[in-house]
């Protein structure tokens, strides 16, 4: 039994605390960006400061960077100037500047996907008309941690507005290995002065002098950027890709607008050789008219579906136009097809090509089921 | 005077509490230490006139005082226990036969509240010091004939009386047969506590998890005895001894059966999590800040760096000070008197905690820790439960500091083995889970309405059924 407990002590000890960190041994970064400039990286890392949460004075956050010819070498580069340990497992956003995203983003994968401290449920975003270390720095009023501000806002928005897409890293790496299909990505802007916008005084301000913004979808082919979405497009993208829990149309009406929300949205694909059909079907409300409208009139209720109806056609129809001009498949459809058809698709050379030739007929089919609390308009109650 | 009076008086080195007297030719001695003044000269004084021989004097006395023992006597060694145990001697002059008539004085402090196994609803009385009243709490609460007394009196030195209470046709006989063997098996001085006899009890597989129940609640008992187990009574101990005790039972409480059941399983459930919480928690916190930080949420290890940036020592060192601290403030405050328990209190808390953090020893969130598992750890009343737990707290932290998360996989592991494996008479351990038990699985953390709950446990008796089937 002594010897038994002896050889179970030993086993402990002799481990010598494998893996054994304390806390305090790390920085902890929290966003990563990546620019590309003269030939080398420049990577920058956002840690946080870890000071007493009653010490405002000081920035919770430090942003530092480093060059190298690989992802690496740059984050050696850091840490020469960082005291403590780099911690990268808590990373939530990696930004990569559009430059780089228009050479190919492969390598910037690699390291993300081959260090074992990285996780995999980081959001990945392209940074649009700035360097993708501005967006970085830019300290907001509302959150402490600029790269908290942009995972909660992707988080947020990401279910209410049909036009950002929940592009985690996992997703648009799994997308990159598929078959016939593209990535997309969220893009993001610097609204304001960056250079203000990096001082902690910031957090004093009731007004902020800059704020990072999401914007429209960034289109890929292959691991390139190749082009961006407006907003119809990107509405029109994340309706194909079946990617949308709330769709807001506008309908105009007179000189007003009436606002709809969908609160059911199903998609189905029908694919054969050279043909998909794409039938949706949506439920939605009235969120809020601006007109003089009777709503309590069947026709003018089938107006209004037939009016949403057209508004989903336009979107949809014009981000397949977009897509078939840059000869890419974002929609993913080559990949449907080679899971139907895999000798089939396997017989044709350039997908892409073909995709341009497909016949892509969308089918859409709106249905209002609740105009609200109101059923008429205050206009009309007032008379 | 007769002479085996003065033997007596010799043997006992002339003590200061005997008296003896002399009436015509009778003669008495008593302790007055164990014996009442009032009955000796309200009864006995009256009874014991012009009487010549012994056999006149068995009848006189048994005719006239009615409640007490009253016995005859050869043996002169054996006056030693009758008079220690309150009897009082009388001897007639010319015969070397004495009777001793029992003329106890009341020594305890009487049925009170039990201060260590409180509860809100349910019967008050606890167990006391006096045998007599501890079978008699019992004994009134079940008035079964088969509720059986056997009695030994063991130590040496302080014949102390053990009775073993069972309902005979309930509790299985082997069980009764192998524990009065245990007991006739002992053989020391005195028996002060019926904390001495325990090891005796527990002879195989021993753990710090206790085997046996200890209470000092008539009611508990009785719903043991009703379910089978066997209970012993110690005299002078206001705690009694339940057999077999299963981890389940140290979960339950009385009160649990005088509420509505939903409410008891809610609180049946708590007790499990606060197990778990109190044994795990400190090693869940240290391999999470030194091993596992990727398992932390992103803001929440923002924050737990925020608070561990200004203190000087390793995790496991932090907590280890705050965890012996703690068990330090909990040892003074059970040992000192209760005047000086209101300080304690105010140093402990504040001085501890509050100046702790602000001097940078500790980070606020070990305080936390240590403050919700000591927390949990009060949900247990039973001593032996609380060490054990104390053990193997400190146990999985060690395990914890060398290897993590697998230190608490592996310390946890090697737990269920231990727990599975032990055995108490013929009871395992993790019963009625391991090995599922479907007679008694509606007494444990589900606790099923008493209409529902119609078996005994099978493992400790034959007679399954309980009488209230027919509804």
């Amino acid at each position: 039994m002594k010897k038994i407990l002896l050889i179970c002590l030993l086993t402990l000890i002799t481990t010598g605390c494998w893996n054994y960190k304390e806390l305090n041994d790390y920085s902890i970064a929290t966003g990563m960006a990546i620019d590309y400039k003269d030939d080398e990286y420049e990577v920058t890392l956002l840690f946080s400061n870890g000071k007493k949460e009653d010490d405002k004075t000081t920035s919770q956050v430090t942003v530092t960077s480093g060059h190298g010819k690989t992802i690496y070498e740059a984050i050696k580069d850091i840490s020469l100037s960082v005291p403590k340990e780099i911690y990268i497992s808590h990373l939530s956003v990696v930004i990569v500047s559009d430059t780089l995203a228009k050479k190919g983003v492969t390598p910037t994968l690699d390291f993300l996907l081959r260090d074992p401290q990285a996780h995999q449920n980081i959001y990945f975003i392209v940074s649009k008309d700035s360097d993708a270390k501005d967006v970085l720095s830019v300290i907001t009023p509302i959150s402490d941690y600029p790269s908290q501000n942009i995972t909660s806002s992707i988080k947020s928005t990401e279910k209410l507005q049909g036009r950002i897409t929940n592009a985690s890293f996992n997703n648009f790496v799994s997308t990159l290995l598929k078959k016939g299909i593209s990535p997309i990505s969220n893009s993001i802007i610097v609204v304001g002065d960056e250079e203000k916008g990096t001082k902690t005084e910031e957090q004093q301000n009731s007004k902020a002098s800059a704020t990072t913004k999401l914007d429209t979808l960034g289109i890929f082919k292959g691991d390139k950027l190749v082009d961006w979405a407006d907003t119809e497009e990107s509405i029109g993208i994340n309706m194909l890709l079946d990617d949308v829990h709330i769709l807001y149309l506008d309908i105009p009406c007179n000189n007003s607008t009436i606002e709809l929300s969908s609160n059911f949205f199903k998609l189905k694909n029908k694919i054969e050789k050279d043909k998909v059909t794409v039938d949706i079907n949506v439920e939605g409300k009235i969120n809020e008219v601006g007109c003089s409208i009777d709503l309590k009139d069947e026709n003018v209720i089938k107006e209004l579906e037939k009016e949403a109806e057209n508004k989903m056609m336009e979107y949809t129809g014009k981000a397949i136009n977009k897509a078939k001009n840059l000869k890419t498949d974002i929609f993913g459809y080559g990949n449907m097809i080679y899971d139907k058809y895999p000798k089939y698709f396997n017989s044709i050379n350039d997908w892409d090509e073909e995709f341009k030739n497909l016949n892509i007929n969308v089918n859409v089919h709106y249905k209002i089921n609740n105009t609200g609390a109101l059923q008429q308009t205050i206009g009309d109650l007032s008379k | 005077m007769h002479p085996l009076i003065s033997i007596i008086e010799n043997n006992l080195d002339n003590s200061s509490d005997i008296v003896k007297r002399q009436i015509n030719n009778i003669s008495y001695i008593y302790l007055e230490s164990v014996s009442s003044d009032d009955k000796i000269s309200n009864f006995l004084n009256k009874s014991i006139t012009n009487i010549h021989s012994i056999n006149d004097l068995f009848k006189e006395l048994q005719n006239n005082i009615y409640n007490s023992h009253i016995t005859t006597i050869k043996d002169i060694n054996q006056s030693y226990y009758y008079l220690a145990s309150g009897y009082t001697c009388l001897f007639v002059q010319g015969t070397n036969d004495f009777i001793v008539i029992e003329t106890k004085t009341k020594l305890d402090r009487g049925i009170t509240e039990s201060s260590s196994e409180p509860i809100i609803r349910g019967p008050k009385d606890s167990f006391t010091e006096n045998n007599a009243a501890n079978i008699g709490l019992i004994r009134k609460r079940i008035k079964d004939y088969n509720l059986h007394i056997k009695e030994t009196i063991v130590g040496r030195r302080s014949k102390t009386k053990i009775s073993l209470m069972y309902i005979k046709d309930i509790a299985l006989k082997k069980h009764i047969d192998y524990i009065n063997e245990q007991i006739q098996k002992i053989d020391i001085d005195a028996i002060i506590d019926s904390g001495y006899i325990r090891d005796y009890l527990i002879t195989k597989n021993k753990s710090s998890f206790p085997q046996i129940i200890s209470t000092e609640r008539p009611d508990l008992a009785c719903i043991n005895l009703l379910n089978g187990k066997i209970v012993i009574l110690v005299e002078n101990s206001p705690v009694v001894l339940i057999l077999p005790g299963c981890l389940d039972d140290f979960l339950k409480s009385s009160e649990d059966y005088y509420q509505k059941n939903t409410n008891a399983t809610f609180s049946r459930i708590l007790r499990y999590i606060a197990l778990f919480i109190t044994i795990l928690t400190p090693s869940i916190y240290i391999a999470l800040m030194t091993f596992n930080q990727e398992m932390i949420p992103d803001q929440l290890l923002i924050s737990l760096a925020a608070q561990r940036s200004q203190v000087p020592f390793p995790t496991f060192i932090e907590v280890l000070i705050f965890i012996i601290t703690f068990e330090i403030l909990r040892e003074a405050d059970i040992r000192a008197p209760s005047i000086s328990g209101a300080s304690m209190s105010i140093v402990g808390a504040l001085v501890l905690g509050d100046a702790a953090v602000a001097a940078g020893i500790v980070s606020p969130i070990v305080i936390i820790v240590v403050a919700i598992t000591s927390i949990c750890e009060l949900v247990f009343s039973d001593m032996d439960m609380t060490n054990a737990i104390r053990q193997w707290r400190l146990i999985f932290i060690f395990s914890t500091i060398f290897t993590g998360i697998m230190g608490i996989v592996v310390a946890g592991l090697i737990l269920i083995i231990k727990l599975a494996s032990m055995e108490t008479l013929d009871t395992p351990y993790l019963i009625p889970f391991s090995p599922l038990n479907k007679n008694i699985i509606n007494d444990s953390i589900i606790l099923k309405p008493t209409t529902k709950r119609k078996n005994r446990p099978s493992y400790i008796t034959n007679n399954i059924k309980k009488e209230n089937t027919n509804y």
